[in-house]
């Protein structure tokens, strides 16, 4: 017997070997390669407050709360994070914004409000006055992988000493002595069984929670139980305790943000007190120690009461072993329970995200991406996001209900009217806002970047500021030169064209204003034979059309199939007095360790003369006075707005494109598979233009469109387009670049000149005298 | 009679008018002094903190944040304020003067060309195109007028007439935060 025995106790030994070799190779692999996948993280452009700023339009309070900071009710002091809302001021307790060159310390502030605007900012307890004041970004997205889970890795030396002293008093109490397993413990928590009737202990140290996370699937069975406690030994014999407790600092489930798993203590005290690790009390420590069994059972949002209790058993045990004193275990139990309220990440950012992505360098592939941990500074103004959304989504709803259909459905199996808007700021192209269609769970197809449509009349300003160019010390046209809109056939390869207005009506000879601001296409056709395709190809590249543009006479009319994106690139070059800014969606990326890995550069080039897009504006802004455009008015909103309509053949896309001073957007509407929508472009895609403007920058627009010293301000003869001199019957003001002034007189013979800017003085020196 | 009625009927305007004329003879002369002497003083960043709207004040105040980091030698920092100030107000001309500045140092020509002409356009439409605006653009453009490939033939004349203007600031062909603030 006795040989058959060694024999069969060599195999089991040799098999045990194999076994832990097994185990041991796998314990290696994954604590010597990436021990945790940490999804890069996309934080909007940071907010900034200042006196002045109108805090309802800015949203402050959805703002914090979305941040996390907690409201504190009643007297007390703050903490990082926390903010107190009176009926006439606010206190906040920012906290420190870590960039590695921008960085901003954490202040505690107290914003007076009067009405709806912060009339003073003080900094506490000093009482200096701020002029302007940072709140860090908001977290509008990450990349993730195909776990979803997100963390915010934190080394063993960030976390305090009570975190610590929390965990283990509940977890592990001897996890400095034992080697992985604690016979004392799986004793202990087997008599509570049995006495129970049932499970409700567990025997498992840190190491063995560490390695069920690990490496092991959650069912209760004995060999997995085996597997656990032999892969914990071999965690305890290769590594130190000071790496395991790190290890699991960082690996531990702890609760449900929406459909990520929230894993560590990192991003567990963001996500319950807004807070970083190093900020959180012993009351805060306790609570996350607490909640570590069952992060859904005793989780503080949906369970106070039971978090409560849990929490106060860790003070107690705290107190027990050590790791608080009395005075601090009594000061802890009396703090209440105050968490931040659960914010999930929206999804209304994410067809910009999808285009950040692709901004990117190429080394930013979606596995580095998903798993680096990755800060990602983007260019999003969340609260103009938000606005663009939900102007878009109402928009859209309330064109269906004026056309019969059921919301985002037409009442077949086809796809639903859809849409996008994209928002610059011209002078430095970042991209402020994009949706890119009116829901990213239903199609991802980005509407704003990949959709080439035809844009219709968007497309004649670019004719116009061909036409406008100064060339060779002279331009084609002025602004007070006319057009014939007057019947029309061009010959080309495909036959006679013969180009027709919207009313299908002519007009006869129309100055230029007119042609642009009523959208007239025969004489926009007429002015287009004049310049020439070539020249208008050639502005529209300098604009920043990048698509390919058909060599054809109704190319001025729109034909060109063209993407929304372009075509805000194209208006911020106008808008920027004719300086291209390159749009982009990102500042900065910084890695973990707070390296800056990628920071772009604006990029900038003068590609169009300041005159030509001064007066291009100023036909825009007619447009939008009197012209197709003039909805906008009645709509409320006031200020300097420049604009165009587009719509395309049938009506099958809606384009409205406007700028201010400080902002591009443009909207287009139509359906995916080209159709007619059956509504003009003013009244589908401009409102839903003017909807996001009253609503992101309030009905009064700030500014003013800079005329440049090129361009003065003359008066004419309206029916001649003659200099209007005193003694001119009738008049009115145009724009002419210095050297392109009318040479007729009105009436003719006359010799001042009439310069309306200083007509009121002249006039003031005649009526004196 | 008839004669001295009728410039009685006229003598306050008259008068209204000599004064107007004196007034302007001596605003002239002064203007005439700032723009071809040295009483031009050139415009400093907290001159103007308190100016304009809400957005504008905020926007120097960063502007302001800014120039205290390029002292304090924190160059990442100083234009991370100086871009977030021109986030809060994209129209404020000293923003991009500073920015301008900022980057002249550090030798980055074409993008400080792009802010400085910038600067130069919200500068005049503003009507804040004084000499002691003009000083540091033609200072400016000189400065990067000289590192230009190749270097502008003008540079030397420009840098030369910036510093007959202000010799205090632009005898060394630069513009240190300090002068700026």
């Amino acid at each position: 017997m006795a040989p058959w025995l060694g024999l069969v106790s060599l195999a089991a030994g040799f098999g045990f070997a194999l076994w832990m070799s097994s185990l041991d190779r796998i314990v290696v692999e994954r604590f010597e390669g990436r021990q945790f996948t940490v999804p890069s993280r996309v934080l909007s452009a940071p907010t900034i407050l200042y006196p002045g700023l109108d805090w309802r339009s800015l949203d402050l309070r959805d703002t914090l709360r979305r941040l996390g900071y907690r409201e504190i009710r009643g007297p007390g002091g703050l903490e990082v994070g926390d903010y107190r809302w009176d009926s006439n001021r606010v206190e906040i307790y920012s906290r420190a914004f870590e960039h590695p060159s921008r960085p901003e310390p954490a202040r505690h502030i107290r914003l007076r409000l009067r009405g709806s605007e912060i009339s003073e900012i003080r900094e506490l307890p000093s009482g200096r006055e701020l002029g302007a004041v940072l709140v860090e970004p908001e977290r509008v997205g990450a990349y993730y992988g195909s776990d979803r889970e997100q963390r915010d890795l934190l080394r063993l030396e960030e976390a305090p000493p009570h975190l610590v002293g929390a965990i283990l008093a509940v977890e592990d109490r001897r996890f400095s002595r034992h080697h992985g397993i604690d016979p004392r413990r799986i004793v202990g928590a087997m008599l509570a069984n049995l006495r129970a009737g049932g499970i409700r202990q567990g025997g498992s140290t840190l190491t063995q929670q560490l390695v069920k996370n690990f490496f092991l699937t959650p069912e209760r069975t004995w060999t997995r139980k085996l597997q656990e406690a032999a892969m914990a030994l071999l965690v305890e014999a290769r590594y130190e305790k000071s790496a395991i407790l790190e290890s699991y600092l960082n690996e531990i489930y702890l609760g449900q943000r929406g459909a990520t798993e929230v894993h560590g203590f990192g991003e567990a005290a963001h996500f319950y007190f807004g807070k970083r690790v190093r900020d959180l009390t012993p009351a805060e420590s306790a609570l996350l120690a607490a909640i570590i069994q069952s992060p859904n059972g005793t989780s503080p949002h949906r369970h106070p009461e039971a978090a409560t209790k849990r929490r106060n058993l860790v003070l107690d045990l705290m107190l027990d072993q050590g790791y608080l004193d009395e005075a601090a275990h009594a000061q802890a139990r009396r703090e209440p329970l105050r968490v931040s309220e659960v914010t999930t990440e929206s999804s209304n950012a994410r067809y910009f995200l999808d285009l950040l992505r692709r901004q990117l360098p190429e080394v930013y592939d979606a596995d580095l991406l998903s798993a680096d941990g990755l800060e990602i500074h983007s260019t999003l103004d969340p609260r103009l996001q938000r606005a663009a959304t939900r102007a878009l989504r109402e928009g859209l709803e309330d064109v269906e209900e004026r056309l019969g259909l059921s919301s985002g459905d037409d009442r077949g199996a086809r796809a639903p009217l859809q849409g996008c808007i994209v928002v610059l700021r011209p002078q430095t192209g970042e991209i402020l806002a994009l949706v890119g269609g009116r829901d990213y769970g239903s199609s991802q197809f980005n509407r704003c970047v990949d959709a080439r449509r035809p844009v219709g009349s968007v497309f004649k300003p670019i004719a116009f500021a061909a036409a406008l160019e100064f060339r060779g010390g002279r331009s084609e046209i002025t602004l007070a030169d006319f057009l014939d809109d007057e019947p029309l056939e061009i010959d080309t390869p495909s036959g006679t064209w013969i180009p027709q207005n919207y009313d299908r009506e002519f007009r006869g000879r129309v100055p230029m204003r007119e042609a642009l601001e009523r959208s007239l296409n025969v004489p926009t056709v007429r002015l287009g034979e004049r310049v020439g395709t070539d020249r208008i190809i050639d502005m529209a590249k300098r604009l920043g059309i990048e698509s390919p543009l058909p060599r054809v006479p109704s190319l001025v009319l729109g034909t060109a199939e063209l993407s929304p994106l372009e075509v805000a690139r194209a208006y911020a070059t106008l808008a920027n007095g004719g300086i291209r800014a390159w749009p982009h969606t990102f500042e900065d990326i910084v890695d973990p360790r707070g390296t800056t890995l990628d920071r772009r550069k604006m990029r900038f080039e003068r590609t169009v003369d300041p005159g030509t897009s001064y007066l291009v504006t100023s036909l825009l802004e007619g447009v939008v006075e009197r012209g197709t455009a003039a909805r906008i008015r009645s709509m409320g909103i006031h200020g300097p707005v420049a604009g165009k309509t587009g719509t395309s053949d049938e009506e099958k896309d809606l384009w409205f494109v406007g700028f201010t001073p400080e902002m591009v957007a443009v909207v287009w509407a139509g359906y995916d598979d080209p159709r007619s929508v059956g509504l003009a472009s003013s009244s589908v895609a401009l409102p839903i233009w003017a909807r996001f403007v009253r609503d992101a920058l309030g009905d009064r627009i700030r500014g003013q469109f800079i005329r440049p010293p090129e361009v003065v301000l003359l008066e004419i003869e309206p029916v001649s387009g003659a200099l209007a001199l005193p003694g001119c019957p009738v008049r009115r003001s145009e724009y002419f670049r210095v050297g392109t002034e009318p040479e007729h007189r009105c009436p003719a013979g006359s010799e001042r000149p009439a310069d309306p800017e200083s007509r009121g003085l002249w006039r003031w020196f005649e009526e004196l005298l | 009679m008839t004669l001295s009625r009728g410039i009685g009927k006229f003598f306050p305007w008259v008068a209204l008018l000599l004064v107007a004329s004196g007034g302007i003879l001596v605003s002239g002369c002064v203007g005439f002094a700032t723009q071809s002497g040295r009483a031009a003083s050139p415009v400093r960043i907290s001159d103007h903190l308190y100016e304009g709207d809400a957005q504008r004040r905020a926007s120097m105040q960063l502007v302001v944040a800014g120039l205290d980091a390029d002292l304090s030698g924190d160059s990442h920092r100083a234009l991370g304020q100086y871009e977030r100030a021109i986030g809060v107000d994209p129209n404020n001309p000293y923003a991009y003067l500073a920015l301008t500045r900022h980057l002249a140092e550090r030798g980055d020509v074409f993008r400080a060309s792009s802010f400085l002409e910038r600067a130069e356009i919200l500068f005049e439409s503003e009507e804040r195109l004084t000499p002691g605006v003009r000083v540091h653009i033609k200072g400016l453009k000189g400065q990067l007028g000289g590192r230009m490939a190749p270097p502008r033939a003008d540079a030397a004349a420009q840098r030369a007439e910036a510093a007959r203007y202000a010799p205090d600031i632009w005898s060394d062909g630069r513009l240190s935060p300090d002068e700026l603030l």
